[in-house]
């Protein structure tokens, strides 16, 4: 019997063919570019929905990050991995998105200084709701948006506190207040749920 | 009785929440329409590079130029030059001037003679300043034909417009060249 160890071809030669389609969409080939729309769209959308919580919102920045990338694509000079890459970019267009939705009054008064344990009343998606969302991701919609957004980028995406706090043009320190606010507030909606006779553990 | 929620409990159902979420409608018509009217940045910005440092150098030599001919002490209080001298001095302006109009022909025969009303006002504009500043040189040169400074400035601002002519009309003859976005 051969015991040699079986090679996932889709797997080993994806990252090439990702690579030439990059190469061939920074030429302006749209078909390329269709492609990396198909492979990265979804991910995109999560990262989206997570961090605006509304459904129309998400899918408005989504198309936003895309037409993006299609003029930014020749300054991925591959120092990472697309994917990385493009969640930066996305991360981004939300933030500014999210900026342009405020008024002055808004942007001077920051959302930080909500009361802790105010939920916002224009969240989008109620706790009891059948949308196929997972039940954390509707806890996780129904944060204030500052604690939101810390807590999608750090615990879901990745970021470090000192990069979160230069994106949302905060202190680190407001960023790691945000996060345990954004923790507890979490431990609490879900806690409560279960004992409301939910599903979570 | 209240239920506890522990931090790793926590931590395991963020790691359990799907990488992807499918969005209801279809997104890609929409980034495609967009796309269609948007060129990609770099090849854009590497053609605005070109005309930017060309703008710049012509709005120096202007102010260069003003302060020039505010502050330049008047002929009447050099030395003056003898009629030797006078003549050298013209026939070096002259050559200069031959030499350039020659360049700056070769130069326009060679992309086709192209129209300079076809180009957008600002490039013309940066042209036309680039050009009278030439001739205020080559006008006060009469006057002071042996000073070093002036025929430095003349040869300057004649190599600045044969270079920005050099890199507007290849772009004019190019008819993909999106003249609004440089």
């Amino acid at each position: 019997m051969n015991s040699s160890k079986v090679i996932d071809a889709k797997k080993l030669f994806a990252p090439t063919q990702e690579q030439e389609w990059i190469a061939q969409a920074k030429q302006g080939s749209q078909t390329a570019f269709h492609q990396l729309y198909e492979i990265h769209h979804r991910q995109i959308y999560a990262l989206c929905w997570r961090m605006l919580a509304d459904k129309d919102s998400a899918e408005d920045v989504c198309q936003e990050v895309f037409v993006v990338l299609w003029q930014k694509i020749n300054n991925f000079r591959g120092e990472s991995k697309f994917s990385t890459w493009l969640h930066s970019v996305a991360s981004n267009v939300v933030l500014t998105h999210l900026r342009k939705q405020k008024n002055w009054l808004q942007r001077v008064f920051s959302i930080e200084q909500q009361p802790s344990h105010t939920l916002p009343d224009e969240a989008a998606v109620s706790l009891d709701d059948s949308s196929g969302l997972e039940e954390l991701d509707r806890h996780i919609a129904k944060l204030p948006e500052r604690a939101r957004l810390v807590f999608v980028l750090f615990a879901v995406e990745g970021y470090r506190h000192e990069e979160i706090a230069r994106m949302l043009s905060m202190a680190v320190g407001s960023s790691k207040s945000q996060y345990h606010r954004a923790k507890a507030l979490l431990k609490e909606s879900l806690s409560d749920t279960a004992l409301a006779g939910g599903s979570y553990e | 009785m209240n239920k506890h929620i522990s931090d790793q409990a926590l931590v395991s159902q963020v790691d359990k929440l799907p990488k992807e979420m499918q969005p209801e409608r279809d997104l890609w018509s929409g980034i495609e329409r967009a796309i269609q009217g948007k060129s990609q940045q770099s090849t854009l910005e590497n053609k605005k590079n070109n005309v930017v440092p060309m703008a710049w150098a012509a709005s120096l030599i202007a102010a260069v130029l003003v302060a020039w001919v505010s502050f330049a002490p008047t002929p009447q209080s050099s030395t003056p030059l003898t009629a030797h001298q006078v003549g050298s001095a013209e026939q070096l302006v002259s050559s200069m001037q031959t030499d350039f109009q020659q360049q700056k022909q070769a130069m326009l025969v060679s992309y086709g003679q192209p129209d300079m009303t076809e180009l957008p006002i600002k490039m013309k504009n940066q042209l036309i300043e680039l050009a009278q500043a030439r001739k205020a040189i080559e006008k006060a040169l009469v006057n002071d034909g042996n000073n070093v400074d002036l025929l430095n400035l003349l040869r300057f601002t004649q190599q600045q417009e044969l270079n920005l002519l050099q890199t507007l009309y290849p772009f004019m003859n190019n008819k993909n060249a999106q003249w609004q976005t440089i």
